[in-house]
């Protein structure tokens, strides 16, 4: 005698709803992501003009802060201060005192 | 039939797309895709920063400036504003450049001749000219306040001496190679340029059709690195005295040249050092060559009695001689192997002793000197006070004469060489050599630069000691007599009261064609102060001084009066 199994429905019904409760969510997830992918490749592709000019601020303060830095190093130099001050009327000393 | 025929011409048609498929999409496939990523990528160079260069205290010496090409777009400047483009250009450069400068006709004709350069270059047929270099960021800004249309800049990186032309001999120029790039010559500039000119980097991304970047493409850095910077052991204040003395002497005793360098004994650290005629290294190009090489390092002169002192240390040294020593040929010229060697003002002392004869500058006394020595010790003495060898000094052009070999000396050339004639040395060999009687015997090597600054790291450059040359003692003994040299010589006159200064004259005839010339010498004054515990070595030296020959009334009052300037800013006080 051959013993068949008989087909369940609703074993089967229950065990694929299972699957899908999960799949659901997921495959939402995904939706959303790709549609943030597209909305973020969308906006970024135009961002290159932005970057330029961020790159060239940077670069012209950086160059500003060099000039600055040299211009502060001109002024400080000994030649420039000897100059600057023997037109204000600072002369060299001639002979100094030492006091024990 | 005729469907076959016409099978067979779809199946030939077939075969003809696909093999040119196959020839565009497999043989040419490696081609055409470079030629797109030439058009969808950007290649740009980072530069990387030129390494500052600064004194001991920290003050700039050397750094980068940024400069600008300006450039001109012939075809997009309506040929109506072309005129007055060139001449709102021309002005502001001649404006720049030679306004309050020159006489005002010559500020004109300047005017005019800029001008009608930018009119040609403006007029020519080409998309981009290239109108004027090395624009610096104040002449820029008044440029693009003029909102001309078709004018660009393009920028890149040129060196800044705050100091101007001082320090030009140590240190160097920038310049560029067979290949344009910025490389550095002479000095300092040339020794580390590789340390200091650094890595350039790349960026290399996606670009659209406006040549922007995208963002979401790909992007590829490699980082530049800049240069190191450089710390020196320079000290700003002693430059300048030397600098300022030096520029002085040279005018007053009509010298061709001059040069000063100041060492700290101890360590051989290098103070200060100056030559004149001296050039700016911003605009090396429009000096002659001549000028390039620091005299200091790289050029070879008798020291003439400089030398004295180092012989007399040896024989001291090796205890052949003590400063009561008598010298019993010192009554007369000496006749020497169909030569004869008097005393530079033909004045004898019989008997004359040691420190006597050193503060005499007496050449028959050092005859006497020599011949106690020997041709071997004499020798030995000599390589061992570093002559006949580079001082390993961190300067790109550092020369060194040689010594004849030993075997080629006869009896007038040990004699000879006794007060410094017929031998060559650097001057950076001589001031090491009289540094060592200074440092209690001990031979140093000197180093300009103090330390090398990598970003967060930072390499300090150590004293070195090369060897002991003589001894202690012997070295104290040297001093005393260098000391009476001074308080007693022919530059007793100018030394400054109350310190205690060793030092020693030198007046060397130049050899010219094989004998020397009377009228022309090398005026020099070498020594170290405060004696008992010297904080600086110095050695003055006129090229061919015309007020006066001899360096007891040149050299050393130059010596003197930088001197004087170094002890009141080192607060030495004097001890007398």
């Amino acid at each position: 005698m051959t013993i068949i199994k008989t087909f369940d429905n609703g074993y089967v019904e229950t065990s694929s709803w299972r699957k899908r409760r999960y799949l659901l969510p997921v495959g939402l997830l995904l939706v959303l992501l790709m549609l943030a992918e597209i909305w973020a490749n969308n906006t970024l592709v135009t961002y290159g003009e932005k970057f330029e000019s961020i790159s060239r601020l940077r670069l012209s303060l950086e160059i500003e802060n060099q000039v600055l830095e040299n211009k502060i190093a001109k002024e400080s130099a000994l030649s420039h201060i000897a100059t600057e001050s023997a037109t204000l009327g600072f002369s060299q000393v001639e002979s100094i005192q030492y006091i024990r | 039939m005729r469907i076959v025929i016409v099978k067979y011409f779809f199946l030939l048609f077939f075969l003809a797309i696909t093999s040119r498929l196959f020839y565009w999409q497999v043989v040419k496939a490696d081609e055409l895709s470079a030629k797109a990523e030439n058009q969808h990528f950007k290649r740009v160079q980072i530069g990387a920063r030129r390494g500052n260069i600064y004194y001991s205290n920290g003050s700039m010496l050397a750094s980068t400036n940024p400069v600008f090409s300006l450039y001109g777009l012939p075809k997009v400047i309506p040929d109506a504003e072309k005129v007055k483009v060139s001449q709102d250009l021309a002005k502001i450069i001649a404006n720049e450049k030679y306004k309050n400068i020159v006489e005002e006709e010559e500020y004109k004709k300047a005017l005019s001749s800029i001008k009608e350069d930018f009119s040609s270059k403006l007029t020519q047929d080409l998309y981009w000219v290239l109108l004027r270099k090395n624009i610096d960021m104040e002449t820029k800004e008044k440029i693009e306040g003029l909102k001309s249309p078709g004018l660009g800049f393009e920028s890149s990186s040129g060196r800044f001496y705050p100091e101007g032309s001082s320090s030009a001999h140590l240190l160097g120029f920038v310049g560029f190679n067979a290949r344009g790039e910025s490389t550095g010559y002479f000095g300092i500039e040339g020794f580390y340029d590789g340390d200091l000119k650094g890595i350039p980097g790349i960026v290399r991304h996606e670009k659209d059709a406006m040549g922007l970047p995208i963002l979401i493409g790909k992007f590829l850095t490699t980082e530049s690195k800049n240069g190191k910077d450089l710390g020196l052991n320079i000290d700003q204040s002693v430059q300048f005295i030397v600098e300022r003395a030096l520029k002085k002497g040279v005018e007053k005793y009509g010298a061709k040249a001059g040069s000063v360098v100041v060492m700290d004994p101890k360590t051989g650290d290098i103070l200060a050092l100056g030559a004149f005629p001296n050039y700016d290294p911003l605009k090396y190009y429009d000096f002659p060559k001549d000028y390039y090489k620091n005299p200091i390092v790289a050029e070879q002169y008798e020291p003439g009695s400089t030398f004295k002192v180092l012989v007399m240390a040896a024989a001291i040294n090796e205890d052949l001689v003590k400063p009561d020593t008598k010298c019993d040929i010192c009554d007369k010229a000496i006749s020497l192997g169909g030569f004869t060697i008097r005393t530079w003002n033909n004045k004898y002392y019989p008997n004359a002793t040691m420190k006597e004869v050193i503060v005499h500058s007496d050449n028959t006394g050092m005859v006497f000197v020599a011949k106690k020595l020997g041709l071997d010790k004499m020798y030995k003495y000599i390589q061992d006070f570093g002559f006949g060898q580079p001082t390993q000094i961190d300067l790109q052009d550092e020369t060194s004469p040689d010594i004849r070999s030993k075997d080629t000396w006869r009896e007038i050339d040990l004699a000879t060489s006794s007060f410094g004639q017929g031998i060559a040395v650097t001057p950076i060999q001589m001031v090491r050599a009289v540094a060592a009687i200074a440092n209690k015997g001990y031979l140093m090597e000197p180093h300009v630069v103090k330390e090398i600054q990598d970003g967060e790291e930072k390499f300090v450059v150590k004293p070195k000691i090369v060897r002991q040359v003589i001894s202690e003692n012997a070295a104290k003994i040297m001093t005393e007599i260098m000391v009476a040299a001074v308080e007693e010589g022919e530059s007793k006159w100018v030394k400054p009261k109350g310190f205690k200064v060793a030092g020693k004259t030198g007046t060397a005839q130049i050899p010219v064609a094989g004998h020397y010339d009377p009228n022309k010498t090398i005026a020099s004054f070498v020594g170290f102060a405060p004696a008992d515990d010297p904080k600086f070595v110095m050695l003055v030296r006129f090229d061919q001084p015309t007020s006066s020959i001899y360096g007891s009334e040149t050299a050393a009052p130059t010596f003197f009066e930088i001197a004087k300037e170094l002890f009141t800013y080192f607060k030495i006080a004097p001890s007398e």
